[in-house]
């Protein structure tokens, strides 16, 4: 069928992309300066001490010859070792993709529900009471430094009513759901904001449009108009910006993992560059691409599920 | 009209809450509360939370959490370098001997007793005898040769100094190690102490790969011993059942990485962790003012330095362009802003109360005039410019930084600042590159000799990255190294700490205390200067 094929030749034109990233990557991060055998020993170590370890860890090899090892690794599908945890890339990143993932998810469901109903509300209401309010709130929410109003949400809802833990990911499913919630609010907040005046604006001009006139003329109910007609129109662009939030999203993963203690791909990624763990940073960086190519992939689909004019070709 | 106004009251408001959101990140260092030198006056001492006052029959709690900013990267004791690693194989390994809790004196630690034969070279250690690891097993004398052993040929160590002088160690039973060593040396007890010679179990390190393995650890004969251990996120320590001591009063550590400074203290002030290690000195206050919560400063073994590179700048290599630097840094002012209190100037490049800690040393006076003056004699009348590198995210290095462009300025010196990211930092330091840096040290063992040899032997640090020769000054310190007779060693040191303050071979900034802040329900909290934990009788009282 259409949309299985289009899928494959989707996938097909990824493998392109993952090839150039894979080797950009690799010879980026070990042209940075920095020596991953004197980080991971620690300013005490001497001179031949730090030697030694270099060249236990192959460091001292032609980068061409290192590139060729990678390559044949890659072949077997092993992406190499970390020499920070000692443990495969593959398994490293696997343990800690569903945070990120988990994280992500929480935030987009938090953004879809607060734009989507607040966009919706401002554009219906426009003038009103509800929609002053609906467009200060999401001024200050563009203005305000994210990991503040986190810190407020901490304060507030964690050290005063203990409804949530300050940090953290837990050990039961429960658990790693209550960690998600602020984070999740956190970084749900700082997105909704541009998404709100998006949907409002689209929802304002469909509301003036012709065939939304005619439907009223035609004596529809308001709220199949609103369902039907405004709704449905005025979401399009919004969730292509939505898709792009996503992947915003997924960056910013990297600070609100930091601040809410998540062990997550994001904090894996600032680590492993601070240790110079090339292998993991690699990893990470590959899983990220995948993951916002996917994304993409989705979004036009959804697109074209919800606007019939658009064919997947 | 009446729009435009309210457009325009409307960003005012936002851009001032813009502004005081962006003031409050990080590990909150926020000048205005800068304390004159004064703690607050309900803040405890050291002793305070050592004490246990409750009864036999308190009801306590089984599980201590802890959270501190480091995670743990790797538990090997030849191979660890970061204190969060330290910390955890300290209350896990055990060594020969050890320092007792104030730092200043060896007792014994797995060896009751031993004897020295009378040329100095080969001690007889007595062990505790039946001595089992946490998990049952035997200790036998192939795991002591085995643990020294793994200390003594491995080259990528940093910790290979404590092992540097042991020719060899026999076992002729499993009660009784001798080892013998190259030449005489003062420093034997200490380096035995260093957590790199700790007793290992062998068939531990043979199972885990050689603590290759992803999430090993080695099995000690300590009072505590790891039951879980997830990566960058926590680790469980629970009490050693064949403990050969006293039994520990906690059955449970459990130690979390919390790597933001705000997310630790609002962690302590839910109620969800119990003790929060690497307090910013800002919050100090802050903590010892919220009911149930207490926030101390420790004696500890810190020294901050300020690394002049002699041979990249010309006037760097001047003593006089040094020690009108030295004349213009206001140690005192540094010591309030950064540290609000919980530190003291450093005169000595050596640990604060540590062994041969010179505190006699006459130390120069603030003095912005005479510094001119010897900038002038020296040919610098006009200043010189000067870039000091700074590693990204370390807020303490950058306000330091800053305070002394202020400072300097004041005298013709221009001090840019340049951040940079710790590897690379790492990078050009090494290959001394840099102009300034800062530098930092604490004692892994409770003799000065590991800090000498960094500053003394020229190979190993390049006189910690300063590039100051002077052979004079190395060869005391390897006199030192071989000298048995008490005074002498210290007039040895005494003589090293003059030669170091009179050439400002660095310029030593501060000693700053230890920060740990903890519930009132703690009690018993014991944390030695070489920042080793001994939490055998630390409780939480329920109430």
């Amino acid at each position: 069928m259409d949309v299985i094929n289009y899928i494959i030749k989707r996938i097909l034109q990824m493998i392109p992309v993952f090839i150039i990233v894979t080797i950009v990557i690799f010879f980026m991060i070990r042209m940075i300066p920095g020596d991953p055998a004197a980080v991971m020993l620690g300013s005490k170590a001497s001179p031949e001490a730090i030697a030694s370890m270099r060249e236990k860890m192959g460091l001292n090899q032609p980068m061409w010859t290192q590139f060729l090892i990678f390559l044949k690794d890659l072949f077997h599908f092993d992406l190499g070792t970390s020499v920070k945890y000692n443990q495969s890339v593959s398994s490293l990143v696997a343990s800690r993709f569903l945070v990120t993932a988990a994280l992500t998810a929480v935030s987009t469901v938090f953004s879809v529900i607060i734009s989507f109903i607040l966009g919706y509300v401002g554009g219906m209401k426009k003038d009103k009471w509800q929609d002053q309010i609906i467009r200060f709130a999401s001024l200050f929410g563009l203005s305000a430094p994210t990991f503040w109003i986190g810190l407020l949400l901490l304060t507030v809802f964690a050290v005063n009513l203990h409804l949530f833990p300050v940090s953290g990911w837990g050990d039961t499913p429960l658990d790693h759901i209550r960690g998600l919630i602020l984070p999740g609010i956190t970084q749900a907040l700082g997105v909704s904001a541009v998404m709100i005046r998006n949907l409002r604006n689209n929802v304002i001009e469909i509301k003036g449009s012709d065939y939304v006139e005619f439907a009223k003329s035609k004596g529809l109910k308001n709220s199949v108009i609103s369902s039907r007609h405004i709704l449905r129109n005025a979401l399009i662009p919004t969730t292509t910006l939505l898709a792009l939030k996503i992947a915003y999203m997924l960056g910013g993963s990297v600070v609100i993992e930091s601040v809410f203690s998540l062990p997550g791909l994001g904090a894996l990624l600032v680590n492993s560059i601070n240790a110079r763990d090339y292998a993991v940073v690699q990893g990470v960086v590959l899983t990220f691409v995948i993951m916002v190519m996917v994304i993409n992939l989705l979004t036009d689909i959804i697109y074209s599920i919800l606007d019939p004019r658009v064919k997947l070709s | 009209m009446k729009r435009r106004w309210m457009a325009a009251a409307l960003a005012a408001v936002l851009s001032m809450s813009v502004l005081s959101g962006c003031s409050g990140s990080g590990s909150g260092t926020s000048a205005s509360t800068a304390a004159s030198g004064e703690t607050s006056a309900v803040s405890e001492t050291q002793k305070d939370v050592a004490a246990v006052t409750a009864g036999e029959d308190a009801k306590i709690a089984d599980e201590i959490d802890i959270a501190r900013a480091g995670s743990v990267t790797t538990l090997d004791p030849v191979l660890l370098s970061y204190t969060p690693d330290i910390q955890i194989v300290n209350m896990i390994c055990e060594e020969l001997v050890t320092t007792n809790d104030d730092g200043t004196e060896i007792v014994p630690g797995l060896a009751q007793t031993w004897d020295v034969s009378d040329d100095g070279l080969t001690y007889t250690f007595h062990i505790i005898p039946d001595l089992k690891f946490s998990d049952g097993t035997d200790v036998t004398g192939d795991d002591w040769k085995f643990s020294f052993e793994r200390a003594m040929t491995t080259e990528e160590s940093p910790w290979a100094f404590a092992a540097a002088n042991i020719a060899s160690v026999d076992t002729p039973d499993d009660d009784t190690v001798v080892i013998t060593l190259k030449e005489q040396a003062a420093n034997t007890l200490s380096n035995l102490s260093c957590f790199s010679v700790a007793l290992q179990s062998k068939a531990q390190y043979e199972a885990t790969n050689s603590y290759a393995d992803a999430g090993s650890y080695p099995i000690g004969t300590g009072s505590y011993a790891v039951s879980e251990w997830v990566q960058d996120d926590h680790i469980t320590l629970t009490a050693n059942p064949n403990f050969h001591g006293d039994a520990p009063k906690t059955a449970t550590i459990k130690f979390q990485t919390v790597t933001d400074d705000n997310s630790r203290m609002m962690m302590l002030k839910a109620g969800e962790v119990d003790i929060v290690t690497d307090l910013p000195y800002s919050s100090m206050e802050e903590i010892n003012n919220t009911d149930g919560l207490t926030a101390v400063g420790l004696p500890s073994t810190s020294n901050k330095y300020i690394i002049l590179n002699e041979t990249s700048n010309e006037a760097l290599a001047s003593k006089e362009v040094r020690q009108a630097l030295l004349y213009a840094t206001d140690k005192q002012t540094i010591v309030d802003m950064v540290l609000y209190g919980y530190g003291e100037p450093a005169v000595s490049f050596m640990p604060k109360n540590g062994l041969y800690w010179n505190d006699t040393i006459e130390p120069v006076s603030y003095d912005v005039n005479k510094a001119k003056e010897l900038l002038a004699d020296a040919g610098y009348a006009d200043g010189f410019d000067l870039e000091v590198l700074v590693p990204s995210g370390n807020e303490t290095y950058s306000q330091i930084a800053t305070i002394l462009k202020d400072m300097w300025a004041q005298i013709g010196v221009n001090l840019t600042i340049t951040s940079m990211d710790q590897a690379a930092l790492y990078d050009d330091e090494y290959a001394m590159k840099h102009e300034m840096v800062f530098g930092s040290w604490s004692d892994d063992i409770a003799d000065p000799s590991q800090l000498g040899a960094y500053w003394w032997d020229f190979d190993a640090s390049q006189c910690f990255f300063t590039g100051y020769q002077n052979s004079d000054a190395e060869e005391i310190f390897q006199k030192s190294q071989t000298e048995m007779d008490d005074s002498a060693r210290e007039q040895l040191y005494d003589q090293l700490q003059q030669i170091f303050y009179d050439d400002v071979v660095a310029i030593n900034m501060y000693h700053a205390e230890a920060t740990v802040a903890m519930s009132d329900s703690i009690q018993g909290y014991v944390q030695t200067p070489l920042y080793a934990y001994r939490f055998d009788n630390m409780i939480k009282v329920e109430e």
